[in-house]
């Protein structure tokens, strides 16, 4: 067997998909941190969908660090200021050869998935404002079929260990259209 | 990260969920590995940003580090280095050095980030162990966020605290996971994943947090140790936790100082053929996926290090010469991290069996003997109910020579009960044999990498153990193997026992040979046979399916079976295929010892073809134990 260089961290899930909920407010799950959409709006650059179209894990410049690079075409804009049809997202954290760097809480990002990130910029470079928090994943609902924004905790040290095996929090879900409205609606943007 | 609108941050490698029926911690996957040496950590004080005068905040982190390292029967100590007083290191990167920084100077606490921790770990080049404590961590940084007001326990005691974050607080927290440790569901715990401005309580450990550290830092737990069988023509590298053939070099600095290093499966020695290998135990039921191992886990999405299933139990002792070989080793383990997941194992993980397992390994360098080391496990049954289906195995990644992997051969040998490799480059091969007189209930053969490579989830490798033979040869690849026995129906505080050869040769025919003998000196050396036992002491069911005789037969066998209990009683034959091919036995059958006949015919009253076939006892619809069996006309 010959490794892979690069590791992709993985969604957790195991964790149960509450897709009958059309809304659940931030921070009710147990290892959710409670900043509202409000906080997002307030501390953000841009609000964006989009598709992650590649992720690239590699050294910093003087390999003291590994960030892993997230690609994503953007679909649109639904508030703040106007980025380029294509960002690249830093992530802190990734396994480069023998070499592993994670950091809980960092948003873990596939390539094809469909997006809503509260985007910040620091120093000209673009990241998911507030960790795994201002990241969504755009599903659909299997019964009803409409397009909800899911977003689940990342495993790492925030999984919760029962009697009966390994559990993760509830997810917290928002129908697509009612997240961009009141995200639009916060931001003041018509 | 944070929390009040704040939820601690953290760094920390994946996690390992120790499932605990009590405690709601989690425990990350790395710890600091030498349980003799202090961890040693910096403060950096260079361009202090917080709000606290002078650098009053960093006795406040010295008392967080000693939080934890007075909780009684927990083995972690701290060791103070000197302050960072320049630039360098920062916070967050891999220097191989612990800090704690009250500056970001890489803009990665903010926002909503009041502390955070990161880790880096060292995966080696040939990363194989993947137990609690395989994974080298390199080093782990602690900063805190700048755009928080700060105060210092004791200030807040005798001042008052308004509108700030507590720093041992947080650092206590931090800290925790630092050394390894998760969130924690108990609120109030130091390692909830939330507080408040003010909250002083997170400085005291609760139950919860002193739980974890004891469970990680167990001063009882063994550490994770190798022994290397070298008398013979053969080396084999064992483990005290599931592994087998851990090549040389791996896991450094994890505690096997003092056993020898991991020589993979050596033929002629210093030859290495193996990239790694498992014990793996599942049950027989189709629904039920539990499967533990200490094999690597891989999916389309993802490569991801070895499921972690296993946790050492005792130390490996390795006698030269022992008792009933020129060399032995004896280790026990359990598979009590099977319900373990973080960010590189974040899906999948299922609870433990519930199993103890004794390994026994014996080597010979008598000429004849010398090419094969026995494996033999015992596997305990801890839980308080029977374990029925149980499927035991090893499973392997071979190199058949590293450099040539990528165009090995796989096959397998029904009439040895030997799974072996090749490769054109050589003559020469490398097999297991089963040598418990239940044989081989599955062999499949796997593409480990390039194109068609397996997938590696619990899913799969639970198809494997049950799947009997449905994939026995592959080519010119890079190949694995995994080759199970049973299944065993273990009552509560019983033990079945599996053993097998781990064998190489010049040749086939010699491969063969080896294989052989290794079964002869398990029958009459090891006392040979199978099955499950009963501990002394315990009263249980025992219902008891024994080997056929004669076997291999014509035209007729006898089976003899027995039940502890009346109860209602199947007993069938299958061929290879899963087909039912005669029903032996059906109804209710009174308690004591039964018979049945076989005369090697259907139920339509034909006769059927040469070949292996396997009979299975059941109970109320259970499967309590199955064997095989060969006709041959």
């Amino acid at each position: 067997m010959r490794r892979s260089p690069v590791l992709v961290l993985a969604l957790p899930l195991t964790g149960v998909v509450a897709l009958a909920l059309a809304v659940a407010a931030p921070g009710l799950a147990t290892t959710l941190a409670p900043w509202t959409l409000a906080d997002f709006v307030v501390n953000m650059n841009a609000a964006v969908t989009g598709t992650v179209t590649g992720v690239d894990v590699r050294w910093n410049d003087d390999r003291s660090f590994i960030n892993t690079y997230v690609t994503v075409a953007i679909d649109e804009l639904v508030a703040g200021e106007a980025l380029p049809a294509e960002i690249v997202l830093v992530e802190m954290g990734g396994r480069v050869g023998r070499t592993l760097s994670v950091v809980e809480g960092v948003p873990v990002y596939r390539e094809g998935e469909r997006v809503f990130v509260f985007i910040e910029r620091v120093d000209d470079i673009y990241r998911t404002l507030g960790f795994y928090q201002g990241k969504y994943t755009l599903e659909v609902d299997p019964v009803t079929q409409r397009e909800m924004y899911v977003q689940r905790v990342p495993a790492d040290g925030v999984v919760v260990a029962g009697p009966d095996g390994v559990e993760t929090p509830e997810p917290v879900v928002y129908e697509r259209a009612h997240l961009l409205a009141r995200v639009r609606e916060i931001a003041g943007v018509k | 990260m944070h929390r009040i609108s704040v939820a601690i941050a953290c760094l920390a490698l994946g996690g390992a969920v120790i499932a605990s029926s009590a405690g709601a911690y989690t425990l990350l996957d790395g710890k600091w590995h030498d349980p003799a040496l202090p961890v040693p950590y910096r403060i950096n004080t260079f361009q202090n940003e917080t709000s606290v005068p002078g650098n009053d905040e960093f006795p406040d982190v010295r008392q967080s580090f000693l939080n934890w390292e007075v909780v009684t029967g927990a083995k972690v100590t701290f060791l103070e280095g000197p302050e960072v007083t320049t630039t360098n290191p920062c916070m967050l990167t891999l220097d191989y050095q612990n800090v704690v920084s009250f500056r970001d100077c890489g803009n990665q606490c903010t926002a909503s980030c009041i502390g955070v921790t990161s880790s880096n770990y060292d995966m080696g080049n040939d990363y194989i162990a993947g137990n609690l404590g395989s994974l080298r961590k390199t080093d782990s940084d602690i900063a805190f966020g700048r755009q928080w007001a700060w105060i210092t326990l004791p200030a807040a005691q005798q001042q008052g605290c308004s509108g700030r974050m507590i720093i041992q607080s947080i650092a206590t927290h931090e800290i925790g996971h630092l050394i390894g440790i998760g969130h924690s569901t108990v609120a109030g715990a130091t390692m909830f994943p939330s507080t408040t401005y003010c909250d002083q309580s997170l400085a005291s450990l609760a139950a919860d947090d002193i739980a974890a550290v004891t469970v990680l830092y167990d001063e009882t737990i063994p550490v994770y140790q190798i022994g290397t069988h070298d008398v013979g023509q053969v080396r084999l590298g064992v483990t005290n936790c599931g592994n087998v053939g851990l090549p040389a070099g791996a896991p450094a600095g994890n505690g096997a100082t003092g056993i020898g290093g991991g020589a993979g499966f050596q033929f002629p020695a210093g030859t290495n053929h193996l990239f790694e290998g498992s014990f793996i135990i599942g049950r027989e039921a189709v629904s039920d996926t539990a499967v533990s191992d200490d094999f690597r886990w891989q999916d389309n999405a993802n490569f991801l290090p070895q499921d972690a299933d296993f946790v050492p139990r005792t130390n490996l002792t390795l006698l030269t010469p022992g008792t009933l070989a020129d060399q032995e080793s004896v280790s026990e383990f359990d598979d009590a991290a099977s319900s373990r997941v973080g960010p590189l194992m974040t899906v999948g993980a299922t609870p433990p069996l519930g199993v103890r397992v004794r390994l026994e390994s014996y080597a010979w360098n008598d000429p004849g003997d010398d090419k094969y080391v026995i494996l033999r496990y015992r596997i305990t049954n801890t839980t308080a109910a029977t374990l029925a289906g149980v499927i035991p195995g090893l499973i392997f990644d071979w190199d058949f020579t590293a450099i040539n992997y990528a165009t090995n051969g796989v096959a397998y040998d029904a009439t040895n009960r030997l799974g072996y490799v090749s490769d054109p480059s050589t003559a020469n091969r490398a097999g297991v044999r089963v040598l418990n007189a239940e044989g081989v209930r599955s062999f499949r053969a796997l593409t480990e990498s390039g194109a068609g490579a397996d997938i590696h989830t619990n899913t799969t490798k639970h198809q494997w153990l049950i799947s009997g033979f449905t994939q026995t040869s592959l080519s010119n690849r890079d190949v694995g193997m995994l080759i199970a026995s049973g299944p065993f129906s273990i009552p509560a505080g019983g033990t079945a026992v599996v053993a097998f050869a781990m064998c190489a040769g010049t040749s086939l025919a010699d491969l063969q040979a080896v294989s052989q003998a290794a079964q002869t000196k398990y029958d009459t050396v090891l006392s040979g046979g199978s099955a499950v036992e009963e501990t002394a002491g315990v009263i249980g069911p025992v219902y008891a399916l024994e080997q056929n005789v004669p076997n291999p037969f014509n035209p007729a066998t006898r089976i003899a079976y027995r039940v502890p209990a009346a109860a209602d009683v199947t007993l069938k034959i299958y061929n290879l295929a899963g087909q039912l091919v005669r029903t032996l036995a059906t109804g209710p059958r009174m308690a004591g010892g039964h018979e049945a006949t076989w005369d090697g015919k259907d139920d339509a009253g034909q006769a059927v073809a040469s070949g292996t076939y396997f009979y299975e006892l059941r109970a109320g619809g259970e499967l309590l134990q199955s064997r095989k069996m060969q006709l041959m006309k």
